[in-house]
């Protein structure tokens, strides 16, 4: 199976399982969960299901192209279920199934794991799963998101597509995996990896992303108190790749790097803020859609 | 009588939760049953990732009737003159649920009060069962807990079944969502169900024909089996680390263990790099041989059977391959420098919260060592080493092996330093500074280590508690008693009599915005708690730790030997007690502070002239053997005191009429004490029993025994 096989495999999968298919964010992430489809859908009562592919980048990751494992940038497929439905692990073990991992072969274990992310005011309890010892998904139940409670409770299921591709295709190096038919990760990806190495570890020039991260955070600021949420979120993550960009950098000092993140955590909470309340004003229109989509008998019958 | 089961089925558990979450359901079950009067057998718990359950057998199928008697108002308050209820007895006995006309009057006390006697139905166990066991489940507390879907109830993990049966009975509760049902659900990939269970006593025989081994003691047995066999089989034995197995037990239903090998090449890895890969980061169990050299072979433990295991082990080696290719990787990276080149580095490395960077820890570290080294008189060998290792301590921080593996800390340093060439003093200090890392772990071994070991936490510790982050209940997560703990057992094993205030003062001088100057007095009471601690956890009587700790001031040493002298004295008992009578009847008397010496020129009877001789002659016998260390001789100089102190309180009247008089002789007075107190402070001492008659007496006028007063 090729790693686009994988993918195709799970939007069909998905998609049957009445996941909206988003597509990935066109503004940097460093993971899925930062993808407004995601971190703001997490919010308020509004029911959601959605399942997308998001490249993350990690500049401090990055390894040139010349580590097997570690990547700049890698391929996250997101599943979010709103609110988390009773099956939520038996839905993605049959994912694996679908992928040709046949479960009494192997040795799946759900280890604990609780994921927290600073900058964004997030958190959440759940596990890593492990495939013979790999780790392959993060398995999350988001309690907070932007300083808010989350109710109700989102399931994110995080897959990493270069670890299953991997495991299925018995590679040792992630370059080796065969993306398409006769084309690998490594033809694809491999200038890519080793120019934004080069880029974040050697090369930005700290002045101009420094500065880049005061106006972007000015932007927003001056966004949410206009009311305009997407686009002031926009800006939170912009300011989060950008703080990223300074730490692979090695440009940030100890005050400075706890100051950077205050001041994301501080913009992604108004942005959290302001969605929900803009919602309420629009009158929870995903309320309306998920009554449309499942019928008087609500999702739960719908998914039995 | 019927049995009751109650198996809460759930996602999989945080493995640490699992036994302390058991050995609470076991309590609140048996404490419910118990409030329900409902007279219960033995109550045992079954637990693995996916089930938290409890077994009780010999339930009683009804509550026993029983009578209740509640008091209500006072007799005059509930009854006319003439014996009509008033509205306050009605009201009562409304309350109650009975008619007015069945309220009693009863005696409590010597006072009269209306009571209600209610007769109480039994009800049937199933009725009354439900919510006291839904309420047993729900209290039951977790390290964290969460919600999920769109429900308010908090658990480790999600529930997603529950069967509550008594017999053949289901109870009708509801948990999260879940009603009880009959049905539990087995292994995850060997026979999932959903399984009926008939009864409480087919559970245990279910799980097992659905794959699961419920008992976790019988699952450790299985690991320990296995493991030890095919480990014996690759020709050694297993590292069988305490905390890895717990995890694996509490991790597993159904465990199988199975070998697989990795290439020779990585035996070249250092050894604590391969152990912590293997264990820290994929669990598997490292095997090595009789001469305690590492196997190319590890042990993973699936939660499976033994179907497949070909496939499982593949998977698991490829993985640890990956894994020590990219441990290879990062050491020989690591290598391309020196330790001593990662220093400039620390700039960007925090240290606790608020209290900047490794860089500036290190340089005060390096200041605090000199300091430290000239005031215990170091030789110049070790007083270099210390400084060089105070130097280089933090910059394996900054290594990559230790960026991936971060429990590698200090273990590393010591690695690199010694490949460097650093000497063997300087690499084993970095090495075990940090010591010790857990509860039952030691202090540092070696002098240089200790000594770095002490400069370390005690700048931790004026950092920590001068920012206010200060340790409470079960909450330390800045490991500050640990850290505590090992000064006080570094100062112990090196025998440092050392004023902690002034270590702890040039501590704080190194701090560039100062800490307030109360931190140096915070830490001392730290360090005085963590000995007391340690001290009575070692067995000593706390009184007697307590008797030494004030008189020793800042000197740790000196209190702990102080300590441990008094408690082998006490065991002399006769001679123990009299010396506590003595400093007792002299202490007691002295109740208002003053100053000055007696003039024996002032003595009007002899046995002041005999008291004031023997006090002349061992005063400075006891302060040469407190100075030396020999508290035990020190105690045997102050007994000739013990009689010519009872004598002056037979003899003398000490509050003397003329006021002079009685100056002088409170002051003699005082000056024994003071004696006694180069010593310990033996009104701290709790004597238990008659021994001590004269003080028996006087004791019994302040703490009378009796409770009637």
């Amino acid at each position: 199976m090729t790693l686009q096989d994988v993918i195709l495999t799970l939007q069909r999968f998905w998609a049957a399982q009445d996941c909206v298919l988003e597509q990935p964010y066109d503004v940097e992430v460093g993971a899925g969960t930062m993808h407004p489809a995601t971190f703001l859908r997490a919010l308020g009562p509004e029911p959601w299901r959605v399942a997308f592919v998001q490249p993350s980048r990690r500049p401090a990751d990055g390894r040139y192209g010349e580590n097997p494992n570690r990547l700049f940038k890698h391929f996250q497929y997101q599943v979010v279920l709103k609110p988390s439905p009773d099956n939520s692990q038996d839905l993605y073990l049959r994912s694996l199934g679908q992928l040709g991992i046949k479960l009494p072969e192997h040795d799946v274990r759900f280890l604990e794991d609780d994921w927290e992310a600073p900058t964004l005011g997030a958190s959440g309890l759940g596990w890593q799963v492990f495939l013979d010892g790999q780790e392959i998904t993060q398995f999350t139940y988001f309690q907070q998101m932007g300083g808010l409670e989350t109710k109700p409770v989102s399931v994110e299921l995080t897959y990493g597509l270069e670890r299953i591709a991997m495991f299925i295709q018995h590679k040792a190096s992630v370059f080796e995996i065969e993306w398409a038919r006769g084309i690998t990760y490594g033809e694809l990806r491999k200038q890519d990896e080793a120019e934004q190495s080069a880029y974040g570890f050697d090369r930005a020039d700290v002045a101009t992303v420094r500065q880049a991260f005061t106006s972007s955070e000015a932007e927003g600021l001056r966004l949410v108190d206009a009311g305009l949420i997407l686009p002031a979120y926009d800006q939170v993550l912009k300011c989060s790749h950008l703080f990223n960009l300074l730490d692979a950098r090695r440009a940030l000092s100890v005050a400075e790097r706890t100051t950077l993140m205050g001041r994301c955590r501080t913009l992604a909470r108004r942005c959290a803020e302001g969605y929900v309340a803009k919602r309420g004003e629009l009158g929870f229109p995903l309320l309306r859609a998920a009554g449309r989509r499942h019928g008087p008998k609500g999702s739960k019958a719908a998914h039995a | 009588m019927p049995d009751l089961l109650l198996e809460i089925g759930t996602e999989e558990l945080p493995p640490f939760d699992i036994a302390p979450a058991l050995g609470q359901l076991a309590t609140r079950v048996r404490t419910a049953l118990n409030d329900l009067r409902l007279e219960v057998g033995d109550v045992q718990t079954i637990g693995t990732p996916r089930r938290l359950a409890c077994l009780c057998s010999g339930v009683p199928l009804r509550q026993p009737p029983a009578v209740r008697e509640v008091r209500g108002p006072a007799a005059q308050v509930a009854f006319e003159a003439g014996g009509r209820p008033t509205p306050a007895a009605v009201g009562f006995a409304r309350s109650q649920g009975i008619p007015v006309e069945r309220l009693q009057v009863q005696e409590v006390a010597g006072k009269r009060y209306a009571v209600a006697v209610v007769q109480e139905k039994g009800h049937p166990a199933s009725q009354v069962l439900p919510a006291a066991l839904v309420t047993a489940v729900l209290g039951v507390s977790f390290t964290k807990t969460m919600r999920w879907g769109d429900r308010d109830i908090r658990f480790a993990r999600p529930i997603r079944w529950v069967v509550a049966l008594l017999d053949k009975i289901v109870l009708p509760l509801e948990l999260a969502g879940c009603r009880a049902a009959h049905v539990t659900y087995g292994h995850r990939t060997l026979r999932p169900g959903p399984h009926s269970v008939s009864h409480p006593s087919r559970y245990e025989t279910v799980l097992k024909s659905t794959g699961i081994i419920g008992h976790p003691a019988e699952r450790r047995k299985i690991i320990v089996r296995q493991v030890t066999d095919l480990a014996r089989r690759a020709g050694g034995a297993p590292l069988l680390d305490a905390h890895l197995l717990d995890e694996i037990v509490m991790s597993t239903e159904h465990p199988q263990a199975l070998r697989g090998a990795f290439a020779v090449e990585f035996l070249t890895l250092p050894r604590p790099v391969l152990v912590t890969v293997m264990q820290h980061h994929q669990k598997y169990f490292a095997i090595e041989d009789a001469q305690h050299g590492l196997r190319p072979t590890f042990i993973a433990v699936r939660d499976g059977d033994t179907k497949h295991l070909a496939t499982v082990q593949q998977g698991h080696e490829w993985v640890l391959q990956a894994r020590l290719t990219d441990a290879r990787f990062f050491f020989k990276e690591d290598r391309k420098q020196r330790l001593e080149d990662c220093l400039p580095r620390l700039e960007g490395v925090t240290f606790l919260a608020q209290l900047g960077t490794m860089a500036e820890k290190t340089q005060r570290l390096v200041n605090l060592a000199r300091q430290l080294s000239t005031m215990l008189l170091l030789d110049g060998h070790t007083s270099e080493a210390l400084l060089r290792a105070a130097t280089l301590c933090k910059a394996d921080l900054v290594t990559h092996l230790v960026g991936e593996f971060p429990e590698l800390q200090g273990t590393m340093g010591q690695i690199y330093a010694e490949l460097d060439g650093e000497p063997t003093e300087v690499a084993r200090a970095i090495g075990e500074h940090y010591r010790p890392t857990g509860g039952d772990d030691s202090p540092p071994k070696t002098e240089v280590g200790a000594l770095l070991g002490l400069v370390d936490k005690l700048d931790t510790l004026i950092g920590a508690l001068g920012a206010g982050l200060v340790p409470s209940g079960s909450q330390d997560p800045y490991g500050l008693r640990r850290a505590g703990q090992g000064i006080v057992e570094i100062v112990q094993m090196l025998r440092l009599h050392l004023s902690v205030k002034a270590l702890a003062s040039a501590a704080r001088a190194g701090y560039g915005t100062l800490p307030r100057s109360s931190v140096v007095d915070e830490v001392a009471d730290f360090l005085r708690q963590r000995l007391r601690a340690l001290l009575t956890e070692r067995g000593l009587r706390y009184d007697l730790v307590d008797a030494a700790l004030a008189v020793s001031d800042d000197d740790l040493l000196a209190a702990a030997d102080r300590a441990a002298a008094l408690q082998a004295y006490v065991s002399r008992r006769p001679e123990f007690s009299r010396l506590w009578v003595a400093y007792d009847r002299a202490s007691r008397i002295l109740t208002a502070p003053s100053s000055g010496k007696a003039d024996a020129q002032k003595f009007e009877s002899p046995t002041e002239h005999q008291l004031y001789k023997v006090l002349t002659a061992v005063s400075p016998k006891v302060a040469l053997s407190v100075a030396a260390g020999d508290i035990v001789k020190a105690m045997e100089h102050l007994l000739p005191l013990a009689e010519p102190v009872d004598r002056l309180f037979d003899d003398v009247l000490i509050m003397a009429p003329d006021p002079a008089v009685r100056a002088n002789r409170l002051a003699l007075l005082r000056s024994v004490t003071e004696v006694f107190r180069l010593v310990a402070d033996f009104s701290k001492v709790v004597m238990a029993d008659a021994q001590a008659p004269a003080a028996a007496r006087q004791r019994g006028t302040e703490q009378p025994k009796t409770k009637k007063t």
